[in-house]
């Protein structure tokens, strides 16, 4: 990480030391950590100045989200879809809650006021967003359309995830959209859904990090037997694989965002690793958080569980590690089996390689 | 306290010439019979003429400068050549510790007269090392070593054994940690001293692994005398410099790609690309390793830096160590082959892989060992 990138994650968790942490309900965006955000930009980073942002890159984003992970806020999905996705269609920000979504049952009319119908499932944080932004196809070219969740003919259906964050279902019946605009080459769902997959990777490696940080600290208060536990060989095994495995899940959030930025059109396969990794991750990291944790991880007033709920849902969201990991495959098999082209990014320079068989 | 390890952007992508030239070159080697890719082939694969061809490109002590006969050239562009040496299953065993080890070791510790004797030669690839750390009673301990260095009138006087030494009975000289005081404190008192070989009073004694090879040695060292100049670094210093040298020893990609020629050979199998069941193990392992890669090349490039990433370089060993052997146990469990050292290619690879299983997290500090490093540092 740079020191940029580390002023950033800093300057959000200020926020949400001095903002955040209010008596919030699960479910309901909190409007405090949200504003506090928007005023410093850090809910516009991927937006252009020009276009009413803060004109920051993924990377910049990819560290505030990981900073609030844990904000009950749909900050991932502003700045890694809707902002990405109003930008490239050169369109403002709308300078409000914005939340967004691929959504491949919504049919546009071809009419002039373009009236949107169909379902998107689990759209996060519907219910508190003024405004959703959603990847539509329009005459069979991917199209994003902005819609305000209070017009004629929106409706929703409310859900949530294991974290208790909303994923509600929402239904459009002839909605005059605010605007629907062609997206430019190179965007369509796979590109959303990579986007979505960098943004999860991000939040993951935020709570993974809060999950290590009390973790740390209960295994050095709690005494047992005499001892802090930390002092028994077996925690500290525990510990250090623990340690090991949120760094990785850091450095899929890192290099996947890195790829997004620099190469969008040739990240496939580093943000299919990123996310699959991640997600397959999850598994050990919660089991030895709540594992030194001891019974009172368990409780719903422990922090913990905060973290971990939010990994069990977010390993699954854009994709859980089985998708990746074929995604991945199939890759390799686009490069002939060649899997060490693909990891090395040197696909382009492949020839009649002879490899070990 | 939080570890970190550096990102990598685009350092890498400059080097693309440079890895497609070394990928190139090993095809033609292979293509030509120069080599047979081998799975640890940077432990056993033990070739000096090999060694000596990729001198001859400028692939062996890359960063020693040009003041010493070195091409002078950085850390990450070593970082690539190795990696690809690695990934085409090489036989660098012979220079490998020269090259990954002695190199910064030498450059740091030594004095101007010992870079100027030894940092050419291993650039030519004509001087290979050996390492004399473990004992017979010291492995994971090493702080514990009881070879001694007596010093007299015009030198020093080496007793005792050291074990485990890799590439001894080929090399032309050897480090030696050995201890020169007697301390309270047991990590103070002990140096490195380099020996030049063959020596009259050395003995390199063969140590046969369970799959049949010779790459390690017992080193003997009875009252074997020493010039003074053959102390590397200061006197009492021998820990510190052994510690400095930990980063690079762990934290290198052959801590990750001891099986990637088997994970390379397999993936490009037809079988493993139409099986459903194969492909997802694939891009699992695939997914893995592009990950552990992403952290090597972090801590590398801290190391170029001047850092020191010791402690996250302790963990990506353990991580890539154990999916070193998840290679082997995935690549084993659905190739339907049965490993067979005198097999075609692939059963060879195989069974060349299975059995150097063992060593993987043994090798450079036990994986045990490096995560109570790991959880002193998350801990504090």
């Amino acid at each position: 990480m740079t020191g940029h990138l580390d002023a950033v994650r800093s300057a959000v968790q200020d926020v949400m030391a001095r903002v955040g942490g209010g008596d919030v309900q699960d479910g309901v965006v909190d409007l405090a950590v949200w504003r506090a955000l928007d005023e410093l930009g850090f809910t516009t980073l991927t937006v252009p100045a020009d276009l009413g942002g803060s004109d920051g890159d993924i990377c910049d984003a990819a560290a505030a989200l990981g900073a609030a992970a844990l904000a009950n806020i749909p900050l991932g999905e502003a700045l890694l879809l809707a902002g990405p996705l109003l930008s490239a269609a050169g369109l403002q920000w709308p300078a409000t809650v914005v939340t967004a979504s691929i959504a491949p049952g919504v049919t546009v009319d071809p009419g002039a006021e373009h009236r949107l119908s169909g379902r998107v499932p689990r759209v996060p944080w519907l219910r508190g967003a003024d405004r959703v932004v959603l990847l539509v196809n329009q005459d069979g070219r991917p199209a994003v359309a902005s819609v305000g969740t209070d017009c004629a003919g929106v409706s929703l259906k409310a859900g949530s995830n294991v974290a208790g964050e909303p994923r509600d279902d929402l239904v459009l019946n002839g909605v005059r959209p605010c605007v629907v605009v062609t997206l430019p080459g190179g965007w369509d769902a796979m590109r959303v859904t990579q986007l979505g997959a960098v943004c999860r990777t991000s939040q993951m490696a935020g709570a993974s990090r809060q999950a290590l940080l009390l973790t740390a600290r209960h295994v050095a208060e709690r005494v047992q037997f005499g001892r802090p536990l930390i002092k028994f060989q077996a925690v500290q095994q525990m510990l250090a694989s623990l340690a090991a495995d949120v760094a990785t899940v850091q450095m899929s959030a890192d290099a996947a965002a890195i790829a997004m930025r620099d190469r969008p059109a040739n990240a496939d396969a580093t943000i299919a690793a990123a996310k699959a990794e991640a997600s397959s991750l999850v598994r050990r990291i919660a089991a030895i958080s709540h594992q030194l944790h001891g019974a009172i991880g368990f409780s719903n007033e422990h922090a913990l569980g905060a973290c971990t709920r939010r990994l069990w849902s977010w390993r699954e969201e854009f994709g859980n590690e089985q998708i990746w990991q074929h995604r991945l495959a199939d890759c390799i098999a686009d490069a002939s089996g060649e899997v060490w082209s693909v990891l090395t990014d040197t696909r382009s320079a492949l020839v009649s390689a002879s490899i070990p068989r | 306290m939080e570890l970190t390890i550096a990102a990598v952007g685009d350092q890498m992508e400059t080097l693309t010439e440079l890895r497609l030239e070394v990928r190139r070159y090993l095809e033609s080697e292979i293509d030509g019979g120069g080599f047979v890719p081998q799975a640890d082939a940077w432990l056993s694969g033990i070739d000096p003429s090999f060694s000596r061809r990729l001198a001859q490109r400028g692939w062996i002590g890359m960063t020693v400068p040009t003041e010493y006969g070195g091409p002078g050239r950085s850390d990450l562009e070593r970082f690539v050549v190795t990696e690809e040496l690695l990934a085409a299953g090489a036989p660098v065993a012979a220079h490998w510790i020269a090259d990954r080890q002695m190199v910064p070791g030498i450059l740091r510790n030594g004095s101007d007269q010992q870079r100027r004797k030894y940092l050419p030669g291993i650039v030519e690839g004509r001087r290979f090392f050996g390492i004399g750390m473990s004992e017979p009673d010291s492995g994971s301990d090493l702080a514990s070593v009881r070879t001694r260095a007596r010093e007299v009138a015009d030198g020093w006087v080496l007793t005792g054994t050291k074990l485990w030494t890799s590439s001894a009975h080929v090399a032309t000289n050897l480090v030696v940690l050995a201890r020169t005081e007697d301390t309270e404190e047991r990590h103070s008192g002990l140096s490195q001293f380099v020996v030049d070989l063959p020596h009259p009073q050395v003995q390199v004694l063969p140590i046969i692994t369970i799959d049949g090879g010779h790459h390690f040695n017992e080193v003997v060292l009875d009252d074997a005398f020493l010039p003074a100049a053959a102390l590397l670094g200061g006197r009492g210093e021998g820990w510190r410099q052994v510690v400095g040298e930990l980063a690079n020893e762990r934290s290198g990609p052959e801590r990750i790609l001891s099986t990637l020629p088997l994970l390379r050979a397999w993936a490009s199998r037809t079988d493993t690309l139409t099986d459903p069941a194969s492909r997802l193990a694939l891009g699992r392992l695939a997914a893995r390793l592009a990950m552990l890669r992403q952290m090597s090349m972090g801590i590398a490039l801290q190391l170029s830096r001047g850092e020191d990433p010791s402690v996250t370089a302790a963990m990506v060993k353990d991580l890539g160590t154990v999916f070193e052997s998840e290679v082997v146990e995935t690549v084993r469990a659905f190739a339907h082959v049965e490993p067979d050292v005198n097999g075609d290619q692939f059963d060879r690879l195989l069974a060349n892989a299975v059995l150097h299983t063992p060593a993987f997290t043994l090798r450079g500090g036990t994986n045990e060992v490096l995560r109570s490093v790991v959880a002193k540092a998350v801990g504090a």
